[in-house]
Formats: structure tokens, sequence, C-alpha cells
């Protein structure tokens, strides 16, 4: 074919990695690889698939390279990479064997880039979807349940989020949104450990605002539901002692002086 | 015309130099429209009619509705300063009819102190180092071309 | 054209059971994959019509070139014929375009499944890119190489052909303006020698739509309401290589403001207080622009008074007076609020320092101005390359959500830089600034700088909204050494901390306060220097509180082309230190856009003036290093501090403690191609300073002003920023220091 352009790769400058592997067999290629997938070489390893699926695309080693190589980007954590392979596994093999464990990595790969409750939750958003679809579609396999643990951790984070906005809005003395925030966790994510804070905090807000009896009313249901909770003693301490009675009142120095470190 | 910047002066009737803007905040109801909300003959439909969706209803307490507006406005070197907080009650009867309208002010609020104490969320917490440098993988150069499309993009491309 | 030809099964009889689908003629893709793509399963009852289906559906997979469904029996025969693999895609012929622009632009990647309806499409694609580079005599082959194991290589032979010009443009219709004229106005320039490295000579389809718009909205802005851009049309030249173009326009008469009313059906809003911010007057020309500019304003405005209002100007034109009635009309807006802000995109800067921003919150009504504004704060930070703030239906009729998308970008800045200035010499200066810090939006910076008559190393941390309030707090520490020997015969070294602290009063005027504690050393102070200079030597303590009251309407901190800035300050040492003054100061800069006479919205006339008072108190006065200095940048033309009382026994400048100077300035584009990044400026520059403590045979302390004038560059090349100054000291006392070429270069790489 024509002359081989040096397509700007740097990898492919490489020339020893493709002498050595030009000849050889995808089946002594494919153990090469699982070699240093043990041995925690991923880049090495993701290179050897690569160069099975390409060189022998038609062996049967190419389909399990395909998957081996999406497991090699995952370990090194270039997790779009690895989705990128397993989009293609899946849409080429739909049928394999290994079809679970695909779907389930691609989960994983997504369920990594979730950042902390304080910045953008989209993330946690699309690996709550892929966890749910591998509940849904394998629903016996090992690879369900650890998606459903899962999902109640991306769940308490996205109430985490909530948590955080409705805090920002109450300090503000913004109690319209602060109320809403609050509300939507004790709505939609009842599991989640962030539902006394919640009741508690609509309690302040409430009394805040005037509404004791509807404060009264939601401390009771902190109460009942939660009578150990922490939260459920400074709701207490807010109806009965008065405002200034809680138990962890900052002072005005230590309040500052948290916020900054 | 003018070329005197007129359109950059704009003149600020009556707020002072220093002052700052008023910001209505929340569900504000005047007192006309509460004026012809009667109570046992209103509906839940006639109140949402007339005044709009409410901004809060009781938590577990579909009964009771809440309109609740405030202005605020900006104080040097502090958070927001309120100047009004008002807050409507709407209390429905069983059957959905008004059985009581109430007005709050400012003065029924109790000023509430904050417990400082947050729930721990699982999130990945960030460290330090991670979240310097984290970014300059991902983050694409200004003026680059869309993310490369295709799993190909990693791969050495050329292969005899 | 691959061969479709499916051949449905024979009609047969309905009822059979199929017992097993057999695959042949797969290598790549498993036979069972191609059976789950089946709608058809073992088992299932013969139906045509689902044959059918999953005829279609194997075909949709992209994956084959032919796929024949044929039933034998109680057996269906899937005979498919794949299509090959994609080992490699490369581009030959390409000069004026990399591969890696091309690359994206093809969909046909190495491994991926070779169609030839997508290598048709790729060739699409390639030709639409060349042809929006103005090169629509460009054509491409793909060549497919096979490779055997139905593997092949796909080759784009491309020819890229001559760039087509636009070598005349013409109008037809334009009796207000000149053609001349109206050629400033559109963005497609002819073709020129000077316009080699700019593309706007090259001949671009879309481009003269968006001429269309450029001249509808030059008539609109100076009174031709009903005009109308009939046509844009470029037809190839004789010797076809270049385009003629024309522009038909019909302008309509042109209008006069007749009358222009505000009226209200709204309580609350007093139209008298709208009206005095009207920018249009009875009489002027109309503009169609200022008309929307207005509008905007006044919902600006009234969005303060009354929660839901609209404005809508209501225009009625009478063609036989030439005049336009304008009517704004303060209406009763929607009533929705806002249901929920929700921010994405953020990966790096935390939820609350991009809400804090915001003008509005959840639950409050819903103000396009606000929004508008919140929009503008976010992108003011500085912090990301894209802020987007889309509002879409809530929950219920009268709730809005809004979804801010922002796209981060790199806050964090590692310069390593070298250059020459005409104070300092030969410079080599180091930075590293992180503006949002672990994305807490505190700005953290360390620079130093090394230079043959300077030295300097400041660390500063800033928190714009301090615990999240309306307060910048921040604090900086650094060293500077300055060798002024051949200016004043002595070196001078300074090193301190500062705290500072800021507060809005509105969205205009903020407050900032400063405590400075800085120990500072006059040494080297050679034999022969002044007699003033001399007791200057040795080391003093300032302590100084200050405060800062600024007063911004500018357009843009960065680039302003119109409003002003007010700023007036003063500054109180003496709680503590060794020296004890009060220091008065003040500064106001105005711009005037003179887009309306240029045409190009570059010429910015800038007009800045400023003055100083320092009145020391007590027995401790000011030291040489607190006084104000003049010339260099704030007077040009004069070396720095090269203007104002002197000693002229050591011929050293002594500095003054009342200093005014005033600076006229013309901003203009060069002829040159916007891509350059060229910028001309023309300067008269004013100053005067006085009142020097000394008195004495040889000491000269004259206030009358001094005048320098002239011209300068300021070049954003790809390597740096280069500043070259060029003044003539027009009016200047006998002993004044003067200097031709101020010039500054700097780089960052």
């Amino acid at each position: 074919c024509g002359g081989s352009l040096w397509d700007g790769q740097q990898e492919s400058l490489s020339p020893t990695l493709r002498q050595q592997t030009a000849d050889s067999s995808p089946e002594s290629l494919f153990a090469a690889g699982m070699e240093a997938l043990n041995a925690e070489q991923y880049p090495r390893a993701v290179q050897l698939f690569d160069i099975v699926e390409r060189e022998h695309p038609y062996s049967a080693f190419a389909t399990n390279a395909k998957l081996m190589s999406a497991y090699g980007e995952y370990m090194r954590n270039r997790y779009t990479e690895a989705i990128g392979a397993l989009d293609r596994f899946i849409q080429l093999h739909p049928a394999h064997r290994d079809i679970a464990y695909a779907y389930y990595l691609r989960a994983l790969s997504l369920y990594e880039q979730i950042n902390d409750t304080q910045r953008d939750q989209t993330t946690t958003e699309q690996a709550m979807a892929a966890l749910q679809d591998v509940a849904n579609r394998f629903p016996n396999t090992p690879y369900a349940r650890d998606a459903r643990l899962k999902m109640d951790l991306g769940r308490d984070h996205l109430a985490g989020h909530e948590m955080v906005v409705g805090r920002f809005y109450q300090n503000r003395r913004l109690y319209v949104a602060a109320i809403g925030r609050f509300r939507r966790v004790v709505e939609e994510y009842q599991t989640t450990n962030h539902v006394p804070e919640a009741l508690h905090r609509l309690t302040e807000i409430y009394l805040a605002l005037g509404l004791t009896e509807e404060a009264r009313r939601t401390a009771s249901v902190l109460g009942h539901n939660f009578p150990g909770s922490e939260w459920y003693q400074d709701s207490y301490a807010l109806l009965v002692d008065g405002p200034n009675a809680g138990t962890e009142r900052p002072g005005w120095w230590q309040r500052n002086i948290g916020s900054i470190f | 015309c003018s070329y005197l910047p007129t359109a950059a002066v704009p003149g600020v009737p009556g707020a002072g130099l220093f002052e700052s803007p008023r910001q209505f905040r929340g569900h504000a109801v005047t007192e006309e429209q509460v004026g012809q909300i009667t109570p046992g003959v209103s509906s839940r439909d006639d109140v949402e009619a007339l005044l709009g969706s409410p901004s809060a209803s009781g938590t577990f307490d579909p009964s009771e509705w809440y309109y609740i507006s405030g202005i605020t406005h900006q104080r040097p070197a502090r958070n927001l300063g309120v100047i009004e907080q008002n807050v409507l009650v709407v209390r429905f009867d069983p059957g959905g009819t008004v059985q009581e309208v109430r007005r709050l002010g400012m003065e029924d609020g109790r000023e509430i102190q904050m417990v400082s104490r947050v729930t721990p969320s699982p999130g990945t917490e960030r460290s330090v180092l991670q979240q310097l440098f984290g970014n300059i993988g991902r983050v694409g150069v200004p003026g680059s071309q869309q993310p490369q499309r295709g799993p190909g993009a990693a791969s050495p491309g050329s292969g005899q | 054209q691959p061969r479709q030809r499916a051949t449905p099964a024979a009609a047969a009889p309905r009822g059979d059971v199929i017992r097993t689908i057999e695959v042949t003629g797969n290598q790549r893709i498993e036979a069972d994959t191609i059976r789950s793509y089946m709608l058809i399963q073992p088992g299932d009852a013969f139906d045509a019509d689902r044959l059918d289906r999953s005829l279609r559906t194997l075909f949709a997979t992209g994956l084959f070139r032919d796929v024949k469904l044929t039933r034998q029996g109680d057996r269906i025969l899937v005979e498919v014929e794949e299509n090959p693999v994609v080992n490699r895609v490369a581009f030959e012929g390409n000069s004026k375009v990399s591969d890696d622009v091309l690359r994206p632009e093809v969909a046909l990647r190495p491994r991926a499944v070779f169609t030839p309806e997508q290598a048709q499409a790729d060739r699409r694609r390639i030709l639409d890119l060349y042809a929006r580079r103005g090169r629509f005599g460009a054509s491409v082959e793909p060549k497919i190489i096979d490779l055997g194991q139905n593997r092949v290589d796909v080759v784009f032979e491309i020819q890229e052909g001559p760039a087509a010009l636009v070598s005349r443009i013409s109008f037809v219709g334009n009796t207000a303006f000149s053609d001349r004229r109206l050629r400033d106005v559109i963005a497609t320039r002819e073709q020129a020698w000077y316009r080699l490295l700019s593309s706007s000579d090259i001949y671009d389809p879309e481009r003269l739509a968006f001429d269309r718009e450029l001249l509808r909205r030059f008539y609109l802005r100076s009174g031709y309401a009903d005009v109308q851009v009939t046509g844009a049309t470029a037809e190839l030249s004789p010797d076809r290589d270049s385009f003629f173009v024309t522009y038909t326009i019909d302008e309509g008469p042109r209008y006069r403001v007749g009358s222009v009313d505000i009226v209200s059906s709204l309580p609350g809003i007093d139209t008298d207080a709208l009206r005095r911010s009207l920018p249009i007057s009875v009489g002027d020309w109309y503009d169609g622009e200022a008309v929307e500019r207005a509008t905007e304003q006044m919902v600006d405005l009234a969005g303060t008074l009354v929660p839901f209002v609209d404005i809508r100007p209501r225009i009625t034109r009478n063609r036989e007076q030439g005049t336009v009635d304008v009517i704004f009309e303060a209406v009763e807006g929607p009533r929705t609020f806002v249901e929920r802000i929700d921010i994405s995109g953020n990966t790096r800067t935390a939820d609350h320092v991009i809400r804090r921003e915001f003008r509005l919150a959840e639950g409050d009504p819903l103000n396009a101005a606000q929004v508008r504004r919140s929009r503008q704060r976010l992108r003011d930070l500085g912090y990301f390359s894209n802020v987007d703030i889309q509002a879409s239906q809530g929950s219920r009729p009268d709730r809005a959500l809004l979804t801010a998308t922002v796209a981060e970008r790199a806050t964090g800045e590692l310069s390593l830089g070298g250059g020459f200035s005409t104070d300092a010499g030969f410079l080599l200066d180091f930075g590293i600034r992180e503006r949002n810090f672990l994305g807490t939006g505190v700005d953290t910076r360390l620079q130093a700088l090394l230079a043959q008559r300077r030295s300097q190393v400041d660390f500063s941390v800033t928190n714009p909204s301090f615990l999240d309030r309306n307060l910048a707090a921040g604090f900086d520490a650094f060293y500077l050494q300055r060798d002024l020997q051949d200016i004043a015969s002595y070196s001078e070294r300074r090193y301190g901390v500062v705290l500072r602290a800021g507060y809005e009063f509105n969205e205009r005027l903020r407050q900032s306060w400063a405590y400075s504690l800085v120990q500072r050393n006059v040494f080297d102070v050679q034999a022969d220097a002044s007699l003033p200079i001399q007791e200057q030597e040795g080391e003093t303590l300032l302590s100084q509180v200050g405060t800062t009251l600024a007063y911004d309407v500018r357009d843009s901190r960065i680039e302003p082309r119109q409003g002003y800035l007010v700023r007036v300050g003063s500054d109180l040492a003496g709680l503590g230190g060794d020296v004890q003054y009060i220091r008065m100061r003040g500064d106001v800069a105005g711009y005037i856009p003179l887009e309306r006479i240029f045409g190009e919205p570059d010429y910015v006339l800038a007009l800045q003036a400023g003055a100083g008072w320092l009145v020391p108190w007590g027995n401790d006065p000011e030291r040489i290093v607190d006084r104000f200095f003049l010339g260099g940048d704030n007077l040009r033309g004069f070396a720095l501090a090269g203007a104002g009382p002197r000693d002229l026994q050591g011929n050293d400048p002594l500095g003054g403690r009342l200093i005014w100077t005033q600076t006229t300035e013309l901003r203009f584009p060069l002829p040159l191609p916007s891509e350059l990044g060229l910028l001309g400026r023309a300067f008269v520059d004013v100053g005067s300073l006085s009142e020097t403590p000394y008195t004495g045979p040889t000491i000269v302390d004259d206030a009358a002003p001094r005048v320098g004038m002239g011209v300068g560059i300021s070049w954003r090349t790809p390597v740096g920023l280069i500043n070259i100054d060029i003044a003539q000291a027009v009016v200047k006392q006998s002993y004044d220091e003067t200097q031709l070429i101020r010039f500054g270069f700097g780089t960052r790489f």
C-alpha cells in the first residue's frame, strides 16, 4: 500500500515494539498482554492488546483483547479511553459471555469520575444511570449487587450536594431556596443519612420564619424516625429552651476562622 | 446625535450614590390579592389561580400553603441584609376550602443560630495536589478542536 | 453503491416453526452476535414481515456490505458479507489544511467499520471544510487499498486548488453613504497585498449573509428604519480566479424621532424617573439600536421598583413627515419564579463560588436583567472559557428552571519571561499564579522580577468573597530594591506586608481599605549627591492605613470602550512608624466610543486626569520615597522622575507634595489585519509637580505644567506584548530630563 507516512503518533515511532510483535501469533501476544496486566504494567498491556486487535482482528483473541485493553485503561485511571473501548466492545459483541462485565466496568469508569459534593454532579448522574443499567440487565450477577451498593453511595452523594446548596442559601437567609433544597432531600433521598440533618434545618428555618407549629411538626417527625440522632437533640433544644441553648453554638471568632481553613 | 456616553450614565432615580438597590425575594403577595380570598368559600384552585403556586407547603401536611417573600439589599462587608420578610399562611380544611389566612412579619421570626455540624458525605475528597494539577490533563487548551472522537485516539495509528 | 440485493424468502405457508438459524460468510462477527440482532429466534413461528425487519436491522448495524436471508424448510440461512475494517486513514496533498484539522472531520477511524457511504460522507465533509476556507476548486478522492483479510487502508487524495478571493466590492442603491464608507462597515474586504495573512478577503458565502446584517444594523443606527438589504450576489471574475461581490440596498426614507413617551399600566412605576434616563430625545435621527439599549436599561431600572415588569417599545412610522414615534409601554411581565438553579460543568470550581455570583436565588421572581448580569459576573471571574445560562419550564406553569453550564479554563499560569524596559533595563521575570486556587475562588500569586536596576518579589493572596460575604480580603508580602543611581544618585529598598479589605455598596460603587507596614531603606547615596538626598539616607518604617472609593461605570475592566471611572482615596501614615503624613489622591478616566464616526468599534478616545496632595503632620515629615514623582509612565516624553523639583547641584529629582496629570489619548486600529493584534495610539500628556520641602539657591521648584505629545503602538505578538511610545517633550523646564522613546517588551513562555 502507499508509503507508510509517519502519522505523528509518538508510539508508532518506537520500532522496537513493532518489530518484536510483528510476526508473533495472537496467542503469544495475548498471553504477553495478560502477563503485563498481572505485573501491573498497564501501558504495555494496553499496547499489546491493541496490537492483537489490530493485527489479528479475526482471531478469537481479538474480542477478549478489546475487553482486557479496556480493563488496562481503567486501571491506568484513563476512564474516557476505557469507556470508549467498552462502548466499541458492547456494540460489536452484544452477546459475548462477558458482556455483563463490560457494562459493569463501564459503570465503574463513570463512578470513579464522580467529583466531590461541592462540584459538578452530572458525572454522578451518568454513573447512577449506568449502574442502574447493570442492575436491570444482569439482576442476579455479583456485578448487580455491587452496582446497587454503589448506587446507594451515589444517591448519598447527590443528597450531599443538595445539602451543600441548602446550607449555602440558609446561611444567606434566603429561606425559600433553602426549604426547596432540604424538602428535595427529604422527599427524594429518604434512604440517605442526610435526612435527619435536612429535617433539623427545616425546623431551624420554620422557626426563623415564625411558623412555630410547622417547626414542631417537622421536629416530631425527626424525633419519631431518628430518635437517637444528635439532630433531634438540636431541634428539641431549639423548640423547648429557646434560640441560644443548642448543644453546639460556635462563637463568632471560631465560626469565621473555621471557614477559612 | 450626542457623542457623550449617555447610555453609560443611567440616572438612577432616587438611589443615592451609596445605596444598594433593593431586591425582591420570594413570592410577594399584595394586600388586595389577599383580600379576594374569603375563608370558607375559596378553594385550592381559586387560591392557586389568584396567587400562583405556593413557595412551599407543609412538609408533611399538605393542608397548609406558605407564600414566603422578602426584600434584601447588599450591606458592605457583611452578608445580605433582610429589610422585609413576610409569610402568608393559607390553611385549608380537609374539604379543600380555605379555613384561615394569616400573615407573619419579620417580628414573628426568631434569630436562629445554625448548628455548625455537617453530615459527612462519602464524596471522594480530592487531595490538594490532585486538585491543583488534576485539571491539567482534562481541560481542553482554549482554541483546541473538539475532543477526539472514537476510541482510536490514544493507540498508535500506523502499523504495517 | 453496495449491492443491496436483499431477497426475502419465498412466501411459505404460515405456522411452520423455525428450528435453527444458520449464519455463513461471517469472519469477524460471531454468529450469535448476528442472531442476537435478528428479530426471529429459533422456535418462533415463521413470519415474512419479521424476517424483513430483521434484514433491515442487520443492515442498520452498518457492519455488513450485503445480507441474504433464505428459508430452507425449517431453517433460516443468513449469508452475510462483512464490511471491511479500516486499518489506517491518511490524507495526501493537503498543504493548506493540516492532518489534525482534517482528522476530526472524518468519521472513518482506525479499527472502525468501513462503509462506502461513510467514505462518501467524509469526502463531502472535507469539501465543505475547504469551501469554508474559500477553496471552491478543491477536489477529494477517497482511495481504498485492500490489505487482504477484509482490512482496508483509506487514503483521501486532495487537490486544494487556488483560494477564491474577492477582488471587487460594489454597492447599488446607496445614496446616503459612499461605497468607501460602506466597505468599512462590512466584514469582507477587497483583495490587497497587505491582507496576505488575513482571511477577510477570501470569498465566503456565510460571511456575505453576515455582511447583510452588518449593513442593515449600520443603516438602522443612522435613522433608516425601513432599510432593506435586498441582495448580496457574487459572480466569478472573467479570469475565473476571484469574485465580484455586489450588495443591493433599498435605503428608504431617513427618520427623525417624532415623539418619545413612556406609558405604564403598573402602579409603583414613576414614569418621569424612567424618562430622565432616556438616551433618546425628540429631533434626533432615529436609531434602532439605541431603542433596544434603552429598553434593556429601563427593564433593569424598573426591575428594582416592581418585581414583574416588562417594557415593550412600540414604534409607529409616519412616512410623510419622516418621523417615528416611540412609545415605551411598561406592562406586567409573566409572573414566573425560579424553581431551581442547577450548575454543571464546574469540575474544579466549588458550587458556592459560582452561586454567590448569581444576582437571584431559587424562589425569586425570574428577572431577565438579573440573569444577564449574573452571566456577566460569572464571565468577569475569568475562571471559565464559556458561561451559558438557559431557562426552561419548571415543574409548574409559573416555575422556571435555570441551568448554568460553565466550561472550566486552566486558571493556573506559570510564566517565565524576559524583556527590556526603559526604566528597569533588561529584565527576567518569573510568575506563578492560580486565580482559582483549589476551586475556592482564592487568587494566589507569586511574582519575581530580576532586572538591571530593579529586583522585586511579590506574594499576594486575595479571597474575593471572604466567608461568602460582600467582603474581599487579602494580603501581600513584597520585597523591592531599585537602583536609582543615575536618576537620583541613591538606591532604595522596601519590604513589608499589606493587609487589604474591600466591599461593594452596589454594582458601581466599591470601597477598599489597606493597612501597610513597610520598612524602607535609602542607601548607597553617592558622595556628590545633593544635600537633601544625603540626609535621606537610612531606614524608616511606614505604618499607613488608606482607603479608596471607586465609582466604576465602564463597560469592561480589561478593554474599556465606554463609560468612566472615578477614584478618590486618602492615606494616613503615622499610627506608629517613623513618618507622619496624610496623602489625598484622586483620578478620573473617561472613555468615549468613536464607532459612530469611524465605523470601527476599536476607535476610542480616552481622557484621564489625576491629582495627589501630601501633607505632613506631627514632627516626622515624609521621606523622599513617599513623595510624588513626575515623568516616565505618568508623563510620556520625560524620563522617570525627569520633571519636577530638582537640586541642580547634584542634578537629583527631589519629588513633590502636589501633583496633577492629565492625558488625552486617541486609540485606533491600524489598517493591518486585526489578527496581528496591533493597536495604535496618539496622546498628549500634561502634568505638574511642585511643593518640595527643601529651599536653597540650587533648588528649583516650578509648578508650571509640562506637556509631552507623541504616538505609540502596542503589538500582541505570539511571543509577547511589545509597547513602543515615541513622545516629544513640548513644554518643559530647562533642567527637566526628557526621553524620546519608551520601550517595553515582555514575553511569557
